[in-house]
C-alpha cells in the first residue's frame, strides 16, 4: 500500500490498512446495493415493453376466419411476469446479496431469448445479449458474468441436442457452430473481466487514499486539540500568575495603608464619640445639625474602617483556626450584621448537617460577604418578593455543600467569569474584594466554590468544603484589631 | 411472506428456475409446432388465374394478412429473392378468407409490396389457396418452368422466427440449381381455414 504520509509505524499502517478494507467493503456495497435497484427497474421496464410488444406486433393469431389472442400476449404477460418478479423481489429486500446479482443475471440473460422471440428473431434484438453483459459489469464483480453466459451457452447446448434448427438454421449444426456462439460471449466477457478488475484495484486504492486522509486527519485533529489544551492551560497559568502577581502587590498596599490608616481612624472615632458625649451632656442642647454631622462622620469613618479591615483579611491569608463549627448558628449570626430592610433571609441549613473543623470567624464572614452581596444585589421591582436562602447537605464521600440563593435576577455572564477577581466589581461603591475574600477563604479550608447565575432568575453560590484530614491548625497571631 | 422466503431462498431459487424453464420450454413448444402442410398440389394448378413463367422457376408464398408469424416468412423471402444469383418470378398471394373480419391495410402485405421484383396477389376467399394446397400461412411453392412442383414448405425455422433454416436453405438451393434431397420444410403460421372447414373440404 502506498502511503501518502511521510513515515507512519507498523501500528498506524495496520490501523489505516483496517480502515481501508472497511470503506472498500462499504464502497463495495453500496455499488452492488445500487445497481441491483438500476436492474431492477430495468427488468421491470423490460417486462412492459414486452407487453407493448406483443400487442403491437403480434396481438392476434388466426384460424381461418377466427381471431384469437395471439400466444405471444400471455408469454410476455406470464414468463415475463416469472422472469421479473423474483429478481426484482431479492432487488429491493436483499439489496447488494451475492444470491441477489446472479438471479438478476440469469434473469436478465432469459430476457434476451424472450425478447428475440417476441420481435421474430430479428437479428438487432440479438444484440441485448451483448448489451445485458456489459450491463452486468455495472456490478464490478466478475463472478456475476459466470451465470449470465452459463445462461446463453446452456441454451445453445440444449437447443444444439433438442432443437439445433432455431438457434443454427439447420438441423445438422457443426459442434464448431456452439463454440463460434459461445466464442462471441466468452470474447466480450474476458474484456469486461478484466474491466471490473481494473474497477475493483481503482476502488481499492480509492478506499486506502480515504483511510490514509482519514487516519492524517485524526492525527492533526488530535494534534490540534492537545495544542488547544496547552494553550489553554499556558493561558490559565499566565491569568494566575498575574493574579498572583496583583494579589501579592495589593497584599504589601494593603496592609502598609492598613497599618498607616488605622491608628488615625481610630483616632477620629474616639474623638468623635467623646464630642458627641459632651455635647449631648451640654445644656442648653446643641443645634440638632450638629449630632447629625457627628453621626456622619462616625458612620463614614466606620466604613473606612470596613474597607481597611477587607483589605487587612484579602491580604493577610491567615490560615484558618479550625474547631468544631456549627454552620446553621454561623448563618444566623451572618444575617444579623447584614443590613437588610426588605429581602427575605432565610436559613435553611438543617440541624444535622456534619459539623465539620472549620474557622468560625471566616466562615461567618464568608456568609456575611453573599449574603450582604446578594441583599445589594436585589433589584428594586424585586425586593419585595426578594429571598436569600441559605441551605446545605451533606456529600456521600464526606464534608458539606452549602448554597446561598437568591433571586436577584442573575448575573450576566461576562460579569460571571470575573466575579471572583479581585478589584473587579460592579457597584459604584465597593472594593471588588468581597468575593475575592470568600473565595480566598474557601479554598484556605481546602474547599470549592461555584458559581450558577441564570440571567432574569438569580444566581446559586456553592461552597463545598470537604472533611477536613489535617489535624487543627494552631491560631495564628493577629496583626492588627479590628476597632 | 418475505421473511418465509428469505428463509427458505434456495427453495425459492429452485422453484422458480423451474418455473423459468417449464414456461420456457412450453414457449419452445409452440414455436416448434408447425402449422398444417396442406395438399400441395403437385404441378402448376389448371385453371388457376395466376400467371406462370415458363422461361424460369415460379415461386408462390401464400399468405395471411394479419399472421404475426408470417412477417419472418416475408422476410426471408426478400432475403432469398434479393440474392443477385438467384432468377425466379416471384408472386405473393394474400389469403382472404371468407367471412374474416380484416382490415384494409396490413403490414405484412406492405411489406411484400415493397419486395423488388416481386407480384403481390389478392386471394379473396382463399380460392387460390384452395387450389395450390395451401392450408398456412408462409405456404411456399416453388414450381419449375415446366410446371412440376420442387419444393412445399415454410422458409422459417419456427413461427415467427427470421434467420437460417433448413427451408430456406432447401428453397435457394433449387433456386441457384442445386440438386435437394428433400423438397419439403415444416410451415409456421396461422391457418387459412379452420379445422372443421378442412374435414369439410375434398
Amino acid at each position: 500500500m502506498t502511503s501518502i504520509a511521510p513515515s507512519q509505524s507498523p501500528e498506524l499502517e495496520e490501523a489505516v490498512a483496517q480502515r481501508a478494507a472497511v470503506l472498500f467493503g462499504e464502497h463495495q456495497t453500496s455499488l452492488h446495493r445500487r445497481t441491483d435497484r438500476l436492474f431492477a427497474y430495468l427488468l421491470l421496464g423490460e417486462w412492459a415493453f414486452a407487453i407493448v410488444l406483443a400487442l403491437v406486433l403480434s396481438p392476434h393469431a388466426w384460424d381461418g376466419k377466427v381471431r384469437t389472442i395471439h400466444v405471444h400476449v400471455p408469454i410476455a404477460v406470464l414468463l415475463g411476469g416469472v422472469l421479473t418478479m423474483l429478481p426484482v423481489f431479492l432487488a429491493f429486500t436483499r439489496p447488494g446479496m451475492p444470491s441477489t446479482r446472479y438471479i438478476i443475471a440469469v434473469s436478465q440473460m432469459l430476457w434476451s431469448g424472450l425478447l428475440i422471440h417476441l420481435t421474430g428473431g430479428r437479428i438487432e434484438t440479438h444484440f441485448h445479449v451483448f448489451g445485458s453483459l456489459a450491463f452486468l459489469s455495472f456490478y464490478r464483480d466478475w463472478r456475476v458474468l459466470v451465470p449470465a453466459t452459463l445462461v446463453v451457452v446452456v441454451d445453445h447446448l440444449v437447443r444444439q441436442v433438442v432443437w439445433p434448427e432455431s438457434a443454427y438454421g439447420t438441423t445438422t449444426p457443426g459442434a464448431w457452430r456452439v463454440l463460434e456462439h459461445g466464442a462471441w460471449v466468452l470474447f466480450e466477457d474476458a474484456f469486461l473481466v478484466v474491466a471490473c478488475l481494473s474497477s475493483r484495484a481503482e476502488m481499492r486504492a480509492s478506499a486506502e487514499r480515504q483511510a490514509q486522509v482519514e487516519t492524517l486527519s485524526h492525527l492533526e485533529e488530535a494534534k490540534s486539540a492537545a495544542l488547544d489544551s496547552a494553550l489553554r492551560e499556558l493561558r490559565s497559568s499566565q491569568t494566575a500568575q498575574i493574579r498572583a502577581e496583583r494579589l501579592a502587590a495589593l497584599g504589601k498596599l494593603a496592609a502598609s495603608m492598613g497599618h498607616e490608616l488605622r491608628n488615625p481612624l481610630a483616632a477620629v472615632r474616639n474623638a468623635n464619640a467623646y464630642v458627641l458625649k459632651r455635647l449631648q451632656a451640654a445644656r442648653p442642647a446643641p443645634d440638632s445639625k450638629v449630632t447629625q454631622f457627628l453621626d456622619v462622620i462616625d458612620k463614614e469613618v466606620g466604613v473606612c474602617a470596613k474597607i481597611i479591615s477587607d483589605l487587612l483579611d484579602f491580604a493577610r491569608e491567615k490560615e484558618p483556626t479550625r474547631a468544631p463549627c456549627p454552620l446553621r448558628a454561623v448563618v444566623d449570626d451572618a444575617f444579623s450584621v447584614v443590613p437588610n430592610d426588605a429581602v427575605v433571609l432565610e436559613n435553611a441549613v438543617p440541624e444535622d448537617l456534619p459539623i465539620l473543623d472549620l474557622d468560625r470567624d471566616q466562615m461567618r464572614q464568608v456568609f456575611v460577604n453573599l449574603v450582604q452581596n446578594a441583599v445589594e444585589a436585589m433589584p428594586a421591582d424585586r425586593r419585595a418578593s426578594g429571598r436569600v436562602v441559605v441551605s446545605g447537605r451533606a456529600r456521600p464521600a464526606g464534608g458539606c455543600i452549602v448554597e446561598v440563593r437568591d433571586n436577584a435576577g442573575g448575573i450576566p455572564a461576562d460579569v460571571a467569569a470575573r466575579i471572583f477577581e479581585p478589584l473587579f466589581t460592579t457597584k459604584a461603591k465597593g472594593t471588588g474584594l468581597g468575593l475575592a475574600v470568600v473565595a480566598s477563604m474557601v479554598e484556605r479550608h481546602g474547599g470549592n466554590i461555584y458559581l450558577d447565575s441564570r440571567l432574569g432568575e438569580g444566581t446559586c453560590f456553592a461552597i463545598e468544603l470537604p472533611v477536613d484530614t489535617l489535624p487543627p491548625q494552631q491560631p495564628q497571631q493577629v496583626l492588627e484589631q479590628t476597632t | 411472506m418475505i421473511r418465509w422466503m428469505h428463509r427458505r431462498l434456495s427453495f425459492v431459487i429452485a422453484a422458480w428456475m423451474i418455473a423459468v424453464m417449464s414456461a420456457s420450454g412450453a414457449v419452445l413448444a409452440y414455436k416448434g409446432t408447425p402449422g398444417d402442410e396442406g395438399t400441395p398440389a403437385p404441378r402448376w394448378p389448371e385453371g388457376s388465374t395466376l400467371v406462370r413463367d415458363t422461361e424460369r422457376p415460379t415461386l408462390v408464398m401464400f399468405i395471411h394478412p394479419e399472421c404475426p408469424c408470417t412477417r419472418a416468412s416475408v422476410e426471408e423471402l426478400a432475403r432469398i429473392v434479393g440474392r443477385g444469383d438467384v432468377s425466379v418470378r416471384t408472386i405473393v398471394a394474400v389469403v382472404r378468407p371468407a367471412g374474416a373480419d380484416l382490415p384494409e391495410k396490413s403490414g405484412v402485405v406492405e411489406r411484400a409490396r415493397q419486395l423488388p421484383g416481386v407480384e403481390v396477389v389478392v386471394d379473396q376467399g382463399g380460392v387460390g389457396g384452395v387450389r395450390f394446397g395451401a392450408e398456412t400461412s408462409g405456404h411456399t411453392l416453388l414450381f419449375a418452368a415446366d410446371g412440376r412442383r420442387v419444393f412445399s414448405g415454410g422458409i422459417t425455422a419456427s413461427r415467427g422466427h427470421q434467420g437460417e433454416s433448413e427451408g430456406g436453405a432447401l428453397l435457394l438451393a433449387l433456386l441457384r440449381g442445386r440438386r435437394a434431397e428433400s423438397a419439403f420444410a415444416s410451415i409456421f403460421g396461422c391457418n387459412f381455414s379452420t379445422a372443421e372447414e378442412r374435414r369439410e373440404t375434398p
